[in-house]
């Protein structure tokens, strides 16, 4: 048996001495038991090893296989090397983490000069001696590219060096503020300036590395030109439409096929109807009925003379407050300045005037009342809308007026809808009007 | 150890030969180069930061009354979405870091787009064979502006409450199918229940599938045919020029990435953007002066700030005012850029393939055109705030109003002309300096015969 077994069987020893089963017999065990379930491996290791090997090694050839080909243990023994092949790995990671900022000199050392701008005679390479000498092989690896010349390190690649080492631990200080940050439960500014100094620092190392691995190598390569007619092309439409022709009756299939897919996707379009009910009638809704008193948004009701001339107030229906489509605007105005239509005449007890407050244009509320001028204002679009004259729109994108509620005074003075709105309430859409 | 990953890899993917091609890829290196780049980059920041979001956001729009960490909104009555925006943004460790970091990494994807977009069309990348990349391209585009839109709106504050019945009325005002169409979208007229979990299905699964779908095609698409060249010394239709993948473009690339993750981080952590708490919850019968939608639908708000109030009724059916600016404007708009490819290749008769770039001055025509649509498109955006510039500069609305009418027509009519001539001028004077260094070539090549 090999060093490697009398090792193990030493520290098992020392295990077993130091305290019975350990957790370093149990993993090799636990192996053990897990190749045991394999269906192709027989039950004995030692009669199939020779075999499974010599096949293994034919496959690879390198370093690895001679670990494993020479000694052919008991299953204990696998495990070991397994378990150092993983510590390798380990390390091997841990060293190229470390390595992260020296790799740049020796990289730099094997390629080509730092900065050097290229030749003018490698930028205007003719392409027909560029690809004589690449044919059509491609990739042509570093053939084309400029020869590798051993060159003295220029002071340019120390200080770019210095420099990526630099952003690199910039990076780390950043991340260390972002966790202590984090965890001690720091503001989102202190949170995202650690990160982006972390990403920072990372991303400009990288940067400054890929300049340090003289960016300044250009490559031509010739095109594959894709228009050209290629021979593939005439024998893959044949496959397919042979391919056809080897089923019968294809006429009858092809359209039933088709029939199918069409049923499908009118199967599929149907099933929209899941996603909402179809418009209905309450698009329609003029909202307020004849006799409804109006209400603020806690539920009182408004007196006719609630309001001062100049002032504006938002109401609804007794029934349905604070929804979208039934607000309402109330503004009373002097009477004497009322332009409204003939058939409008009275909608105005006193002056008091109620609009719908949805714009007619995109459906915002309409906001903003400016006195002076008798404008009520969308903040969205800036329709304008005056109130004396049936809010029809002055200016601005909206085209229609907002629908008007006709107002009437009930015996204890307070304001009631006459009917409903004018029109819907909100923007236009097909079939409105 | 990577020769012995490598082999064990290989032998049972047989992948080495693709490994080394890729490896061996050749990408030009210009900076306009990675405008795609970075919309490709802050689409991975959007998914990682999404993934983050998506797992305290709550798309419920059942109305509670909140009573959580921030005072000032407690006992106000709010949609269980929007309370757990506020969770986010103040009770989840990082969560507002997250929140503000999507939001300008949405911002900043849809940035890249258009100037990506905007790169291939003054360079004329989208001629033969490029033209599927070009419509792709386009996709992703619209893709990206509807999925900010569902992003926003998800947020159920007042200010995206507007922006809602917006869209509500924009989507209503399409003739025929317009109400069904919105009905299937938004499950009813606005505001209704069905809206925000839709919307939030929509912005982090469908389209973002689709996203994610489209941005591989595009991918494959530039790998197969290589990526185009910028005109110069030893550049032809047939080779590419540029370095290879591994490591110099890789590393960069990289490099490029972290960086753009450094920029939202700091975005996110030191520029408020979205601050839903200020607005207050949703509410149908409040609304904000000032309000502006994100900066990519600006020009849409615009048009429909400065487009009349017509509409057009036909017996009992009407198209309203807001159809003409908000859907037929940017339809034609965009019907117009998919189909630019074809109307060129038809127009030109010009179907060989390119791979050189074309130059912006090299085609006056072209470059004016782009140039038109681009002033038109920023006239609009500033008429889409001009209450803000009302606000600030002290001018009436009204005014302002008339002045962006005016300049609508005015400022692309004078930059198309301008734009055309400098074209012109600017190719002159490179054809004259070509053939006086092609005589003095040419007197070279006769002194050295001599």
């Amino acid at each position: 048996m090999s060093k490697h077994e009398n090792r193990k069987r030493q520290a098992s020893l020392q295990a077993a001495s130091a305290g019975g089963r350990t957790l370093s017999s149990l993993g090799p065990r636990l192996i053990a038991f897990f190749r045991s379930q394999c269906g192709s491996v027989p039950d004995d290791p030692h009669d199939s090893s020779p075999g499974s090997h010599s096949s293994q090694s034919k496959l690879d050839d390198g370093a690895d296989s001679q670990a494993s080909g020479s000694s052919a243990g008991t299953d204990d023994s696998v495990a070991v090397k397994k378990i150092s092949k993983y510590v390798g790995w380990a390390t091997w990671l841990a060293a190229i983490l470390l390595a992260l900022g020296k790799k740049p000199v020796a990289e730099t050392a094997a390629g080509s000069e730092y900065g050097d701008p290229l030749p003018e005679s490698h930028l205007s390479t003719p392409m027909q001696a560029a690809s004589a000498d690449l044919k059509i092989e491609k990739p042509s690896g570093s053939d084309s590219e400029k020869p590798i010349e051993e060159v003295q390190l220029p002071t340019q690649v120390k200080t770019g060096t210095v420099l990526v080492a630099l952003c690199l631990a910039a990076a780390f200080a950043g991340g260390i503020g972002f966790l202590v940050a984090y965890w001690s439960g720091g503001g989102n500014t202190l949170l995202g300036a650690s990160l982006a100094l972390f990403f920072g620092g990372f991303g400009f190392a990288l940067i400054l590395w890929s300049h340090l691995l003289s960016t300044h190598i250009e490559v031509i390569e010739p095109r594959e030109s894709l228009a050209a007619p290629t021979p593939d092309l005439s024998p893959a439409v044949d496959d397919f439409c042979c391919g056809e022709k080897m089923i019968r009756r294809r006429g009858l299939l092809k359209w039933s096929a088709a029939a199918g897919l069409g049923m499908l996707s009118a199967m599929w379009i149907s099933m929209l109807r899941s996603f909402s009910l179809s418009p209905d009638s309450s698009l329609y809704s003029r909202i307020w009925k004849a006799g409804q008193r109006l209400v603020t948004a806690d539920g009182k009701p408004v007196s006719v003379d609630a309001l001062q001339p100049g002032a504006m107030a938002i109401v609804f229906p007794e029934e349905s407050i604070g929804t979208e489509k039934s607000q309402t605007v109330l503004i009373r105005v002097r009477q004497d300045l009322l332009r409204l239509p003939r058939d409008r005449a009275g909608w105005a007890p006193m002056g008091n005037l109620a609009y719908s407050r949805v714009c007619t244009h995109a459906g915002c509320s309409v906001g903003m009342y400016e006195a002076t001028t008798h404008l009520l204002m969308c903040p969205c679009h800036q329709s304008t809308f005056n109130v004396l004259d049936g809010a029809q729109p002055t200016g601005g994108p909206a085209a229609r007026p907002l629908p008007q509620l006709p107002l009437y005074v009930d015996e204890q003075g307070f304001l009631r809808a006459a009917g409903g709105f004018t029109a819907p309430s909100g923007p236009g859409f097909w079939g409105i009007s | 150890m990577i020769r012995s990953i490598a082999r064990e890899l290989d032998s049972r993917l047989r992948i080495a030969k693709f490994v080394r091609e890729a490896l061996n890829h050749v990408f030009p290196d210009h900076w306009s180069f990675m405008l795609g780049e970075i919309a490709l980059y802050a689409f991975v920041i959007l998914v990682a930061t999404g993934a983050f979001l998506a797992l305290f956001y709550n798309g419920s729009s059942a109305q509670i009354i909140y009573h959580g960490s921030y005072r000032p909104l407690d006992g106000v009555r709010m949609s269980a979405a929007y309370r757990s925006v506020l969770h986010i943004s103040f009770d989840v460790p990082g969560g507002l870091l997250m929140r503000q970091m999507h939001h300008w990494a949405a911002d900043i994807f849809i940035a890249a787009i258009v100037a990506h977009q905007a790169r291939i069309f003054f360079t004329a990348a989208y001629r033969k064979p490029r033209e599927l990349n070009w419509t792709v391209g386009m996709t992703l585009l619209v893709l990206a502006l509807v999925n900010g839109f569902f992003g926003y709106s998800m947020c159920d504050d007042l200010l995206s409450g507007a922006g809602l019945r917006i869209g509500y009325a924009i989507a209503m005002s399409i003739p025929v199918i317009g109400p069904w169409l919105t009905f299937i979208l938004m499950g009813g007229t606005v505001p209704v229940s069905a809206t925000v979990p839709r919307f939030y299905a929509m912005h982090i699964f469908i389209v973002p599938a689709f996203i994610a779908a489209l941005i591989g095609v595009h991918l494959a698409i530039v790998w197969r045919q290589y990526h185009t060249n910028y005109p110069g010394p030893g550049r032809a239709d047939t080779s590419i020029v540029g370095s290879r993948l591994w490591p110099v473009y890789a590393l960069k690339s990289l490099g490029l990435f972290l960086l753009m993750l450094s920029i939202t981080a700091a975005l996110g952590g030191l520029v408020q953007i979205d601050p839903v708490w200020i607005y207050g919850p949703a509410n149908p019968t409040a609304i904000i002066p000032g309000a502006q939608p994100d900066w990519y639908l600006g020009w849409i708000e615009g048009a429909m700030r400065l487009f009349p109030g017509i509409n057009l009724h036909f017996g009992r059916y009407l198209i309203p005012e807001v159809f003409f600016p908000a859907v037929l404007f940017p339809g034609l708009l965009f019907v117009t850029l998919y189909a630019y490819p074809f109307i060129e290749e038809a127009f030109c008769l010009d179907l060989r393939a390119h791979n050189v770039l074309r130059l912006p001055s090299q085609h006056p025509f072209n470059t004016a055109l782009g140039c038109t649509v681009f002033s038109v498109l920023i006239i609009l955006q500033l008429a889409g705030s001009d209450d803000v510039i009302s606000v600030v500069t002290g001018s009436s609305v009204v005014a302002l109003r008339s002045l962006f009418r005016v300049l609508f027509f005015v400022v692309p009519a004078i930059v198309s002309v301008v734009v055309y001539l400098l074209c012109r001028a600017v190719n002159g004077k490179r054809s004259r300096s070509l053939s006086v260094a092609q005589e003095s070539g040419n007197e070279a090549r006769v002194l050295q015969s001599d």
